[in-house]
């Protein structure tokens, strides 16, 4: 049986497809489409889904939406109905778009399927949103039971649940409803600091550790008021998004005594403050929702899903505060792992199917659920463009590389299916020595593009991850961030503070100086054999090299663009980029061997700010 | 983690077409524009045949040289003339489109949600609950438990 999950129409739109309960295939459209957060129907993702199950013909079982639109909708008129007279504007911008479109997703669907090929069944399921998010938590996970938390912006009106799952049955408890949600007010943040909403959130958290929590009273007393229970309530009057197109309010900007931040524009210390009051306060509210589910629930392990649950440092807060014994957060805990939750919630909850679970591997497959290109493939495509390649044995392929790893070169790595989810794993990844002083800086700057305070994040051998961090345990999925041992650390000297933040990034602040942030700490991915046998060797070889076990780690994109899927993209994203060398399966690509040479091709400035 | 399957490449090439030169836009057709020109100036001129012997034969009028001018810049200059014109139509209809859902969305918005809205929250019926409650324990909600039935259901 075939069990079709769709998430699309808002953001980050994706499918998912499950043959008798098992993940087959999922993947974002936006990396299909080379339109970063494409929320357009997930054509070309279905398309795949279905061709990588081997059914592009046939009639699926089941189609389910990864949320309620009447809902939706419901919500929608009721906050014009509380805001009016104020919020003409947001009504005359998203009232004629559900008459005109998202009123009618079912047929819409049905029509989309059927471009694609595919026949819908007669009836198409729709879940809850975050009934989608929390069955992308639990259900994969390798829990028999658990307490699930999500957290996101909003969905339908809930922004926050508190369920729980035993056996093949989830059940939602409790919700907070919107407009008080912990993913706006954080986006709110990012808002005011001049990045990009429901895009850039990570960059605000990357942001925190080089501030002082010098507002967190402030949110705390004005913004926010927090339950011991970590349910909360907003005071709206700071807040645009009720009756406006904005985020923030004039109350808001009279708080903290200046207008948002304009992109682009130099980051300050306030910036710098700011974002670390918010991640306290975030961290805080996180916490203590762990902390109730816990006493509600009685389980001993916690699922955890929604964007909120991509804040890995408020994760790894979670982690050392002992409440549960147990972690796991579905890797696309965003909106395109709504697709998958959709799908199992329907396999498990509705039609009742048996799960099992052995305590110990998830059934994420490591998030490869994508596109894999064969040899021949790949050789066809760089035979017709003329490129310079070399072929490497399988025996040679990891040591050739971690030697040219050592040699301080910067690696564009791909192989294997490719990631479902924001995170590159080791499959779409651009690669580096870690240990390299430099490193941060030129892959910031000449490589990816970014602001130069972003730190990069480390893949691990598994049973090597205690000798770098503090982490007793393994973190697949990027989604943990952990202390880097005392011993590796360099001291601060002093002056940090006073420094502008390029100077302070370029502190060496280790012996890993590449991937540890300014507070010392690294956002951890563990890579086991079983998982991803490749990258595995290459850490391995690298680590038989030069005796580090740690690589740097960072998607395969410049900024502004999706992370590459298929070879062509990855050629043009290397071609564009000061990167060294280009790995497409078993073939090694030196930038001075392709035709154009070592020119940049095109500008980066073409990238928009993500 | 759990059997770890391959990609099939069968799958791959549904999605990486790179044989298959980039898609552009279409080239204006002159023959298409010649075609769908002559058809919209034909259908112009009944109308304005049947303005003229029915209603008005001012407007009749109006609309037989709006008719002849797209029929006749169809014929003669396709790619140019023609769609200059077919141009100013659509932006016109983009424009007419967007002032009818201001007229009547606007009034919709004022005459019903506005009073609406005023009236549940005199009777403290705001689903925003833009206030805090001090005295109370928690902010959770109850919620609705989950039912087969449920998923069929876009509410």
């Amino acid at each position: 049986m075939h069990v079709l999950g769709i998430s699309c129409f808002y953001h980050d739109s994706a499918a998912c497809i499950l043959r008798d309960g098992e993940i087959i295939a999922a993947a974002q459209e936006e990396r299909f489409t080379r339109i970063k957060h494409d929320s357009d129907f997930p054509a070309n993702s279905v398309r795949y889904c279905l061709a990588e199950a081997g059914i592009a013909d046939s009639k699926l079982d089941a189609v389910v939406f990864y949320d309620k639109p009447i809902l939706k909708f419901h919500r929608i008129l009721e906050t014009h109905f509380s805001a009016a007279p104020a919020g003409l504007r947001l009504f005359m911008n998203a009232v004629p778009v559900w008459l005109r479109e998202k009123l009618w997703i079912e047929p819409e669907i049905r029509s989309a399927l059927e471009q694609c090929g595919a026949q819908a069944p007669e009836i198409i399921h729709f879940a809850e949103h975050h009934e989608s998010h929390a069955a992308s938590a639990f259900y994969p996970s390798p829990f028999e039971d658990a307490a699930v938390v999500t957290i996101d912006g909003v969905g339908e009106w809930a922004t926050a649940t508190l369920g729980v799952g035993e056996g093949n049955h989830l059940s939602i408890l409790e919700q907070v409803s919107f407009p008080h949600s912990l993913g706006l007010l954080y986006s709110a943040f990012t808002y005011f600091t001049g990045f990009k909403v429901n895009s850039a959130e990570y960059k605000l958290m990357g942001l925190a550790p080089y501030g002082e929590g010098r507002y967190t009273d402030l949110i705390k007393e004005n913004l926010i008021d927090i339950k011991e229970d970590g349910s909360f309530r907003l005071d709206m009057d700071y807040f645009g998004y009720l009756d406006d197109l904005v985020m923030t309010s004039g109350k808001f900007e009279q708080l903290f005594g200046r207008p948002p931040r304009k992109p682009e524009s130099p980051i300050t210390r306030q910036e710098m403050d700011i974002a670390k009051s918010i991640q306290e306060v975030t961290e805080e509210v996180v916490l203590k929702i762990a902390q109730h589910a816990r006493q509600k629930t009685g389980k001993q392990n916690l699922c955890l899903a929604g964007g909120v649950a991509l804040n890995c440092v408020a994760n790894g807060r979670i982690l050392r505060a002992g409440i549960f014994e147990d972690l796991w957060i579905q890797p696309a805990a965003g909106d395109a792992g709504g697709a998958l939750g959709a799908a199992l919630s329907t396999w498990y909850n509705v039609l009742g199917n048996p799960r099992k679970t052995d305590g110990r591997h998830d059934q994420m497959q490591g998030s490869y659920l994508g596109p894999e290109f064969s040899r021949d493939q790949i050789k066809e495509y760089l035979d017709a463009q003329g490129c310079g390649y070399s072929e490497l044995t399988d025996s040679d392929w990891a040591p050739t590389l971690a030697k040219l790893i050592a040699d301080e070169n910067v690696i564009g790595l791909v192989q294997g299916r490719m990631e479902f989810g924001p995170r590159a794993l080791g499959n779409r990844s651009i690669i580096g020595d870690p240990r390299s002083t430099k490193m941060q800086s030129v892959m910031n700057q000449k490589i990816k593009f970014r602001e130069d305070f972003r730190p990069f994040a480390p893949s691990c051998l598994e049973e090597r991850v205690a000798d770098y961090f503090d982490l007793d345990r393994a973190s697949p999925y990027m989604l943990l961030v952990a202390p880097v041992r005392e011993d590796l650390r360099t001291p601060a000297e002093g002056d940090e503070g006073e420094l502008e933040i390029h100077e302070w990034t370029n502190r060496a602040r280790s012996e890993l100086p590449a991937i540890t942030h300014v507070d010392y700490s690294a956002r951890v991915q563990s890579v086991n054999a079983e998982s991803n046998p490749r990258f595995y060797d290459l850490l391995r070889a690298f680590d038989d090299l030069t005796g580090c076990a740690v690589l740097i780690n960072t998607s395969f994109n410049v900024r502004g663009e999706p992370i590459v899927c298929t070879p062509e993209d990855a050629y043009r994203c290397f071609m564009r980029t000061e990167m060294d060398y280009l790995v497409l399966g078993p073939f090694l690509l030196a930038k001075g061997e392709q035709p154009g040479g070592n020119s940049v091709q095109s500008h980066p400035g073409e990238n928009s700010p993500d | 983690m759990t059997g770890l399957q391959p990609g099939r490449p069968e799958a791959a090439e549904v999605i990486w077409r790179w044989r298959e030169p980039p898609k552009k836009n279409a080239e204006p057709s002159a023959s298409k524009a010649r075609i769908k020109g002559t058809i919209q100036g034909g259908v112009g001129l009944g109308v304005a045949a049947a303005i003229y012997l029915l209603w008005s034969q001012t407007i009749g009028t109006v609309v037989f040289c709006i008719s002849t001018t797209i029929l006749l810049s169809a014929l003669a200059s396709p790619l140019g003339l023609y769609r200059i014109i077919e141009g100013v139509f659509v932006s016109l209809g983009n424009h007419t489109g967007r002032a009818l859902t201001w007229l009547t969305l606007v009034p919709l918005f004022y005459l019903f949600f506005l009073p609406f809205g005023l009236l549940f929250r005199r009777g403290r019926r705001d689903r925003m609950k833009r206030f805090f409650e001090p005295d109370e324990q928690s902010y959770w909600e109850p919620h609705k438990a989950f039912s087969a039935a449920d998923h069929e259901r876009q509410f």
